[in-house]
């Protein structure tokens, strides 16, 4: 009966696949049919909401019985999770695909754009909706190449678009296509833990399918529990968690529709969808109250990220950089808020999602607003866009009202939900909470500081003319601006209807309120102080502020790991080399081989006739003798 | 429900109709009548095939051949309606490929003869039925393969493929007369209550052996196969396409009712049937690295695919002689999906090829080079069958040779057939890499110049392509239904 | 009669005579006679294990005279495809029909 819901991801992939067609007939029909086929993907996520009941759905389909492996299905699993990932998904990805039309507009390989964009949103829909491990993994690894893709989407690494396309200042500085790999690798580097996790378990549980899963009971298995640690670890790589950090800022090199898309909204919430998920199975099998340690080590894996990614953001000197590391704290904080499901059970999974939900409207609102900036002024620096807010009054506010909505100001929505989250943690581990405490003051601190370099304080306003900006670029952002705000003045009510889906879960109080309003106002203001009033810090914090430029020397510790490979490299190359000289030397032999044979094909009947009347007789001979 | 006999009526009786309307044709001027009258009761044949009632038969009144019995169950049916689907796209592709030729009604009435006599062989349950439906099939074979006998190269080949083809016939009406000195009759299931007891004897062996060399010549097997590389690039390409896809999977149809159902089991003549399926596949691949002819190329390459499938059959009659039949069933259904998938594919490849050919003019791999920059939709279904044929994962190819594998791997103790599995794999290997070259060749180079190919040839190719991309999408429609149909054949 | 008897033993015979027939002459009407000896021979097989006590059995005889039929329409088409091959060649001898090599 619900067979219908496999059109979430069949329907962007098959669109995908008929781009290069659609691109044949008409420039417009490509670029307006991703959009098209968007809005039928919100449509049919939005009809998923108004299924009734709360247990969840599992269907499964038959693909193929391998003899000796069983019956290799895939399917659906809808329930209240899969839901609302669904929804954030799909609307999310329409009003990217909609600012894309403005953003990318003139670009001369739209197709291989539009296609990943579109593969990516099918990838993303498979992973969310998928019933088992297995196909979880097909539409993880999906996402991953897209997002190989878009991120070096601009790889012939022009020097010319240096300041717009490149991430990073020298000696750190990074073209496209090199960030795309790193990318890649250090995601995958995190997917073999996935792997792991998933080959123990379909060995010690005979199952990978979620439905089963949740109805397992493992006794006193340690094993089974150390896979859902494994799978944890894995999905810390797609959430840019430590120790897999180093990806996500450079990731930046990629077209801002894209990063709004996959680096903010979508895909590293796939990593938390993974951790909700292992959480939802640890529940069920009564680790929360028998064995915390899992939910302890994803609780101090969330906040430990959410601080040190905060502090990085503080000293950035690029836009989207800044947005990226809050990005890494903020997926931070709803990793901890699940950790904390020891103690408050469902309460915090809904929690988590709310925030995930408030922060992918305002994480991409900010994010596409940024995008307008760097492609009027040309570069991604600060000291470029120094007041630019001043010039593009309209789309500062936007810009503003997302911002205040990641600091956690009332009544936007993002206070709502970080109020949320803190209260699941402050209930799990109090020198947790206390570290995310701080962290909301580092937030508003770096937020602040983001305000008042676009608005450019103390800069004499310059006469730039900036042309009308698209309405398709406008308009994304202002929706995502309202949305913050709307949702925000709804707060309590969309708070209740959205935990009653979750059964036995309610809102918690408000009853930390003050601790965290007085934290952001710390850090607003003396970020004020210091922008506003060119107030200056003590020198003592000088050394901190070097190493946090220095992204904490982990990026650095990677580059030297990997170059360390690589020196190792050059002996397997020598093993490579040996053994493409075999291959190549019995390849010609071969086709020598088949050269020789060829004569054997004299072309006289009666050589033919002979060669039958000889190879009977043999196999005669043989068969007579040897009964 | 319709009987088989019906069905073959249907096609004897379009065969005159055929022949008849070329007169009306040459003096209407329209040369291709016979050949749409041919391509519609081909397409009504194979609609009418789903409604086959299962059961036996014997039809007194539509044969003359005494004692003949049909039989329809769940593989013969399936096998009529393939080699139905293929015969019927090669008779639509001809309508275009075919037009500058005269005696049309020959070709068309030919090739209904030839799609008549595999119905019958496939369908039939005695020995002599089967030999005399496939001597039809033969005959018409030599002739199509000898169309264009103006030409000195269809003159040659054709003569080749008579004699070899029919001293393999010859061959295996000698092991059919022996079969009936011992049993008194030639149906399948009284020769098989009749020879049950006579294992590993002398002349159980002989008949065995001579089926084997007899269907192994029809079969195109090393040492047997000299008549193929020179039959296909001779006949036209559609002829080409039923040669490989249809007339060569018969005899190894027959083959695998003879030896898993009615002759006994022997472990020597298991490792026999590997060794020729890996001998024939060893050479179909080496020599096809070197051809300069396509359809040399793609003949060869027939040469090793039907080796796959006699390593399917053996491990197969191995397995049983040994007593496991699960690996029996195993086997012998990734032979028959191997069978289906490269029935499919490698007519679908002929036909395209036929359509570079026709628009290019030569043969030759450099003169055909980058056909797919010109003609785009025969390039990229030609790719199509060309990657099903590599048996890459997930495409339909895949599974054939894989459910070989598995009926081949058990008690590996036994050095040969470690040795075999081996070798097996080194050939997929090669295959791949030589249908990549394939792929490869086929969009290097500067664009011909070319267009695309007339409707009529695209129409069929279509078809066979949408087939293989449905079986890929969902195995499990061909794996299930041919598992189901073999185990009823072994009888668990 | 059992299997072993005189004409069974002829048959095999004249299949092993045939058979080297085709192996081994050049001339490619010779080799039409050597399909003919092999045809015979499995006739002659056929008739040969029908031998049973007062006739032969009906069912071998029908089956005879039928590949009789199939072996006349045989040989119609390769002489006349001798024919076609022997316009284009100039000769009949084996060897020299051997333009289709490797």
């Amino acid at each position: 009966m619900y067979e219908w819901v496999n059109l979430l991801w069949v329907m962007p992939t098959l669109c995908a696949l008929s781009i290069p067609l659609l691109s044949r007939v008409s420039k417009l029909l490509r670029d307006i049919a991703p959009a098209l086929v968007c809005c039928a993907t919100v449509a049919t996520a939005v009809l998923l909401l108004r299924l009734p009941g709360r247990a969840p759905v599992s269907l499964k389909f038959d693909w193929v019985f391998l003899p000796g492996f069983g019956r290799v299905q895939f399917g659906l699993y809808i329930d209240t999770l899969s839901v609302v990932m669904s929804n954030v998904v799909a609307w999310i990805s329409l009003v990217v695909f909609i600012y894309s039309l403005g953003y990318m507009e003139g670009d001369s390989s739209l197709d291989r754009y539009w296609f990943f964009m579109l593969l990516f949103l099918g990838g993303m829909e498979l992973l969310v909706m998928s019933e088992n491990l297995i196909q979880m993994l097909l539409g993880w690894e999906v996402v991953g190449v897209c997002s190989f893709a878009l991120i070096s989407y601009w790889y012939k690494d022009s020097k010319e678009e240096r300041r717009v396309r490149w991430v990073g200042e020298p000696p750190e500085e990074y073209p496209p296509s090199h960030c795309g790999l790193k990318a890649f690798l250090v995601t995958r580097l995190a997917d073999t833990f996935i792997v792991a996790g998933i080959i123990t378990l379909s060995i010690m549980a005979r199952t990978v399918s979620f439905a089963e899963l949740l109805a397992l009971d493992p006794g006193e298995n340690r094993l089974l529990q150390a896979t859902l640690a494994l799978l944890f670890v894995g999905a810390t790589g797609k959430s840019a968690q430590l120790p897999f950090t180093e990806w996500l800022p450079d990731a930046m090199a990629g077209p801002t529709s894209a990063s709004a898309l996959i680096h903010a909204a979508t895909m590293v919430k796939a990593g938390v969808f993974l951790t909700a998920r292992v959480v939802q199975i640890a529940l069920a099998w009564g680790l929360g109250a028998r064995s915390p340690s899992l939910f302890k080590f994803i609780l101090w894996t969330g906040v430990l990220t959410a601080f040190a990614a905060a502090l990085q953001a503080v000293v950035t000197s690029e836009l989207k950089k800044t947005l990226a590391y809050s990005t890494m704290s903020q997926i931070g904080y709803m990793l901890a808020c699940l950790g904390a499901a020891s103690v408050t059970r469902e309460l915090s999974l809904a929690s988590s999602l709310f925030h995930l939900i408030s922060h992918a409207i305002f994480k991409s609102a900010l994010f596409l607003c940024a995008g307008v900036m760097i492609h009027t002024v040309g570069s991604r620096f600060y000291e470029d866009l120094k007041g630019i807010g001043r010039s593009m009054k309209a789309l500062y506010v936007f810009f503003a009202v997302a911002a205040l909505s990641l600091t956690g100001v009332p009544p936007l929505m993002g206070f709502w939900s970080k109020e949320a989250v803190l209260a699941s943690i402050v209930k799990a581990d109090t020198l947790a909470a206390l570290l995310a405490i701080a962290t909301a003051a580092i937030t508003a601190f770096y937020t602040v500081r983001m305000l008042a370099l676009t608005y450019g304080v103390g800069v004499k306003q310059t006469s730039r003319v900036h042309n009308s900006l698209k309405l398709t670029m406008l308009a994304p952002c202002a929706f995502l601006a309202a949305a913050c705000l709307a949702l925000g003045l709804l707060g309590s009510t969309f708070e209740e209807l959205f935990y009653s889906a979750f059964s036995s879960a309610e809102p918690g109080n408000l009853a930390y309120t003050p601790f965290t309003l007085g934290a952001v106002a710390a850090g607003a203001a003396l970020a004020a102080l210091h922008y506003l009033r060119a107030f200056s810090f003590p020198g003592f914090l000088e050394p901190f502020r070097y190493v946090l430029k220095h992204r904490l020397y982990l990026n650095t510790a990677y580059y030297l790991v990997a170059r360390g490979i690589a020196s190792m490299g050059t002996c397997a190359g020598i093993f490579d080399s040996l053994y493409t000289k075999a291959l190549l030397s019995s390849a010609a032999a071969a086709n020598k081989f088949g050269e020789k044979l060829k004569v054997l094909q004299t072309g006289v009947l009666t050589h033919e006739e002979l060669l039958w009347v000889v190879g009977g007789a043999l196999i005669l001979a043989l068969l007579t003798i040897f009964r | 429900m319709i009987p088989p006999q019906d069905l073959l009526l249907i096609l004897f009786g379009s065969a005159i109709v055929t022949s008849l309307s070329d007169i009306f044709g040459k003096k209407l001027g329209v040369k291709l009548i016979p050949g749409y009258i041919a391509s519609l009761s081909l397409a009504v044949t194979l609609l009418f095939s789903i409604g086959l009632k299962p059961g036996k038969y014997s039809p007194q009144i539509a044969a003359p051949i005494p004692e003949a019995e049909l039989i329809v169950d769940g593989l013969s049916k399936l096998l009529v309606q393939l080699f139905l689907a293929v015969a019927a796209s090669a008779s639509v592709h001809s309508l275009s490929y075919m037009r500058e030729d005269d005696d049309l009604g020959a070709y068309f009435t030919l090739l209904l003869l030839l799609t008549a006599g595999v119905a019958g062989a496939v369908l039939s349950n005695d020995l002599f039925t089967f030999y005399c439906f496939w001597e039809l099939t033969s005959i018409s074979a030599y002739s199509l393969v000898g169309f264009r006998w103006w030409h000195w190269e269809p003159a040659e080949a054709s003569l080749k493929y008579l004699f070899i083809g029919t001293s393999g016939a010859l061959v295996t009406l000698y092991s059919v007369s022996l079969v009936y000195g011992l049993a008194g009759t030639t149906n399948f299931e009284e020769v098989k209550l009749s020879v049950a007891g006579l294992r590993g004897s002398m002349l159980m062996q002989v008949i065995s052996t001579f089926f084997l060399i007899g269907l192994g010549t029809s079969a195109a097997l090393v040492p047997f196969h000299s008549w193929l590389p020179d039959a296909h690039p001779a006949a036209p390409s559609p002829v080409s396409a039923l040669l490989s896809g249809v007339v060569v999977n018969v005899p190894l149809y027959l083959m695998m009712r003879l030896y898993l159902g009615i002759l006994p089991a022997n472990l020597n003549l298991g490792y026999a049937l590997i060794a020729m399926g890996l001998l024939s596949s060893i050479f179909g691949n080496l020599a096809a690295l070197r051809q300069l002819d396509v359809k040399r190329f793609l003949a060869y390459s027939t040469i090793a695919n039907v080796g796959y499938m006699l390593v399917g059959l053996g491990a197969a009659h191995r397995a049983l002689s040994v007593g496991s039949s699960y690996q029996a069933v195993e086997a012998v259904t990734g032979m028959l999906i191997h069978m289906v998938n490269h029935s499919l594919s490698k007519s679908l490849l002929f036909l395209c090829i036929g359509n570079a050919i026709h628009g290019i003019g030569s043969r030759l791999f450099e003169s055909l080079e980058g056909y797919g920059r010109g003609m785009r939709l025969t390039g990229v279904l030609s790719a199509i069958g060309l990657l099903n044929l590599a048996g890459i994962p997930p495409l339909a190819g895949y599974w054939g040779k894989m459910l070989i594998t598995v009926g081949l791997a058990f008690k590996l103790q036994d050095p040969v057939i470690t040795l075999a599995l081996l070798l097996l794999e080194a050939n997929f290997a090669l295959a791949a890499g030589a249908y990549a070259y394939f792929i490869f060749r086929e969009y290097k180079g500067l664009k011909p110049k070319v267009k695309e190919a007339p409707l009529y040839m695209i129409l069929p190719e279509l078809a066979l392509a949408l087939a293989c991309t449905i079986l890929s999408l969902n195995p499990a429609l061909i794996v299930e239904t041919v598992r189901s149909y073999v185990e009823a054949l072994l009888g668990r | 009669m059992g299997i072993p008897n005189a004409y069974t033993i002829a048959a095999a015979a004249l299949l092993a005579i045939g058979l080297y027939c085709l192996a081994s002459k050049r001339n490619l009407v010779k080799l039409v006679m050597g399909l003919e000896i092999v045809t015979t021979a499995v006739n002659l097989s056929f008739m040969g294990m029908g031998m049973r006590g007062k006739g032969p059995d009906p069912l071998a005889q029908a089956y005879v005279a039928i590949n009789m039929a199939i072996g006349a329409v045989l040989i119609a088409l390769a002489l006349s495809l001798l024919a076609v091959v022997y316009r284009h060649y100039g000769s009949l001898d084996a060897y020299k029909v051997s333009r289709l090599r490797w």
